[in-house]
């Protein structure tokens, strides 16, 4: 429970953290490395600078850092692990679900654990993933449409062996769909990042939440439209978050327009740990303020209680967590006992 | 004989299609070299990742730029620090198409896409322009401007109105003095009761478009040691 400077309390839910392994050891070829390259210049361009890691420690960080950054001194109640496989590029694969679960099954009531699937792993891939399923008693999944599978740049949710996968998703009762666009997709004339698919698989599948990570970055625009007309697409605030600190004022216009076509009620913080530090982000998001020519022209506002529903209450109810329950179940471990010393 | 500096205002003309913006200005040019009739130029870009259909677009446009000098030899673009700049390079060299170069890959050309992107840019660079219409002459005012009412006109920006111009060419639309100043990307007029919601989606367009570019300048800022002058670019502001 984070306590604001002026007396606001708000309960953290970071939706978007990671725990990988993006050493050289694990990197399998050049691309594992651009990977990693490519995260570690997102860190060091929008962090503050006592924020900012060496290269080593951001490719490989242990377990202990990241409970002490997310639970000790970055005020998250409980996080939610969004797998990342990209088994082309790291030997034992990037951020797998048996790794996160290996911190999850440590610490039970910190995390949430989510799994992932990748349409192009078929019949086998379906079977794997329902007994991940009951395995580890998952409620979410992260799919990465830009992943390469051997010559494959990528896949769409449109395509009929995805739309399996949200049919068992559907019947298995694993209600939350992230979705994470990138740069690649077949065919690769098409525009990867178009969020279109997403669309029309909430239209297919009303039961499911789709969290469109990211807000659907770098078209935030084309998200906004389906989320106007789908009632089950939400925004996933990670990448997004970060830009409070070296351009608030483009996070204010974007923030702005999140809040106009959205509302208050479809966006989930998240802070892509270890890509952004949740204490900076959440401390400057609490006292952030849009300025008042973007409220007015916009008409929108972020009070209190928007930021209180982004911050956790939003993914509290689409994960079943009921805040006060959680909170007195965390109050007296470890971690709270640390940041009450 | 060509010189340098002919490359470079070359280039000048040569946008991210995505970003809306000249590569020069986005600083996308690495380096420009010439030796004597032939020139060659280094693109670089804000990630290794960045789409590859979007690169492909960059350094074939720059490849056709430089190639329409007079009295230029051989060009050479060569995309760099990029995980398929092989194969783009080698593919524009070459004359090969974007489907000839990723013939695993893509299923067809670039047209498409790039329409895309000029329908969002042409929004994009109306909306200033529109709604300093609104504001001299109203809702009802604006959408009755021809082009020819006076060209430029004293209530808009020279610049934003040039640039507006250019992207109503690019998409192939009317330019006589009775053609109206606005329409829609698809080149239908507007209605007076549906203004205000028509503005409000260009501006998201724009907001998108504009949080994008600014991503990209902070990546690529990280990426070549430009770091401590793009963070302190909004200081200043």
């Amino acid at each position: 429970m984070y306590r604001s400077a002026a007396g606001d309390e708000y309960f953290v839910v970071d939706g978007h953290v990671h725990w990988w392994d993006a050493s050289p050891e694990n990197q399998k070829n050049e691309y594992g490395k651009g990977f990693i390259s490519c995260f570690y210049d997102y860190h060091s361009g929008l962090s503050p600078a006592e924020y900012v890691w060496p290269r080593e420690k951001y490719e490989k960080y242990d377990k202990e850092t990241m409970l002490q950054d997310m639970f000790v001194d970055g005020h998250v109640d409980i996080g939610i692990f969004q797998p990342t496989y990209l088994t082309d590029f790291y030997v034992n694969g990037f951020n797998t679900t048996a790794r996160d679960a290996e911190i999850k099954d440590q610490y039970p009531d910190r995390f949430i654990l989510n799994s992932a699937w990748d349409p192009r792993d078929g019949d086998r891939g379906l079977a794997e993933f329902e007994e991940k399923v009951s395995k580890y008693g998952i409620k979410g999944v992260k799919c990465y449409t830009a992943e390469w599978r051997g010559d494959s740049r990528g896949w769409s949710l449109t395509d009929p062996m995805a739309e399996r996968y949200l049919a068992k998703c559907q019947e298995l009762g694993v209600k939350n769909i992230h979705v994470h666009k990138g740069p690649t997709i077949w065919p690769l004339n098409k525009d990867a990042f178009d969020v279109a698919d997403i669309d029309h698989a909430a239209t297919n599948f009303p039961e499911l939440n789709f969290i469109v990570e990211h807000v659907g970055m770098p078209r935030t625009d084309d998200f906004c439209w389906i989320a106007v007309q789908e009632p089950n697409v939400y925004g996933g605030l990670a990448v997004l978050m970060p830009f409070i600190h070296p351009r608030p004022r483009y996070f204010a216009e974007v923030m702005a327009e999140l809040l106009f076509w959205l509302g208050a009620d479809r966006l989930l913080f998240g802070s892509d740990y270890a890509l952004w530090h949740p204490k900076w982000l959440i401390e400057k998001f609490v006292d952030f303020e849009i300025p008042e020519d973007i409220a007015a022209q916009v008409g929108v506002q972020l009070d209190v209680e928007t930021k209180q529903k982004i911050l956790g209450l939003n993914a509290a109810k689409l994960y079943d967590i009921d805040p006060a329950a959680q909170a007195a179940k965390i109050a007296g471990d470890e971690f709270s006992k640390k940041v009450a010393a | 004989m060509i010189s340098a500096d002919q490359v470079w205002t070359a280039l000048e003309d040569v946008r991210d299609p995505e970003l809306d913006r000249s590569v020069v200005k986005l600083d996308f040019i690495q380096s420009v070299s010439v030796d004597g009739a032939d020139a060659r130029v280094a693109l670089r870009l804000p990630t290794y990742w960045c789409s590859p259909s979007f690169a492909y677009m960059m350094v074939s446009d720059a490849h056709d730029a430089v190639s329409a000098l007079h009295g230029v030899g051989t060009v050479h673009v060569e995309l760099v620090d990029h995980h398929a700049g092989d194969v783009v390079t080698e593919g524009v060299r070459s004359g090969r198409t974007f489907t000839e170069t990723f013939p695993d890959h893509a299923d067809g050309e670039l047209g498409e896409l790039r329409r895309k992107f000029r329908l969002k840019a042409f929004l994009v660079r109306q909306e200033p322009v529109l709604r300093a219409a609104v504001d001299a002459f109203g809702a009802a005012g604006a959408l009755a401007l021809r082009l020819g009412d006076g060209t430029p006109p004293l209530w808009i920006d020279a610049e934003e109105w040039d640039e507006y111009l250019r992207r109503r060419r690019e998409l192939d639309m009317e330019d006589g003095p009775n053609t109206l100043v606005f329409s829609s990307a698809q080149g239908e007029p507007l209605d007076v009761a549906e203004l205000d919601h028509y503005i409000r989606v260009s501006r998201s367009v724009r907001v998108s478009l504009m949080a994008n570019t600014e991503f990209c300048k902070g990546l690529l800022a990280a990426r070549y040691d430009g770091l401590e002058q793009w963070q302190q670019v909004e200081v200043a502001r």
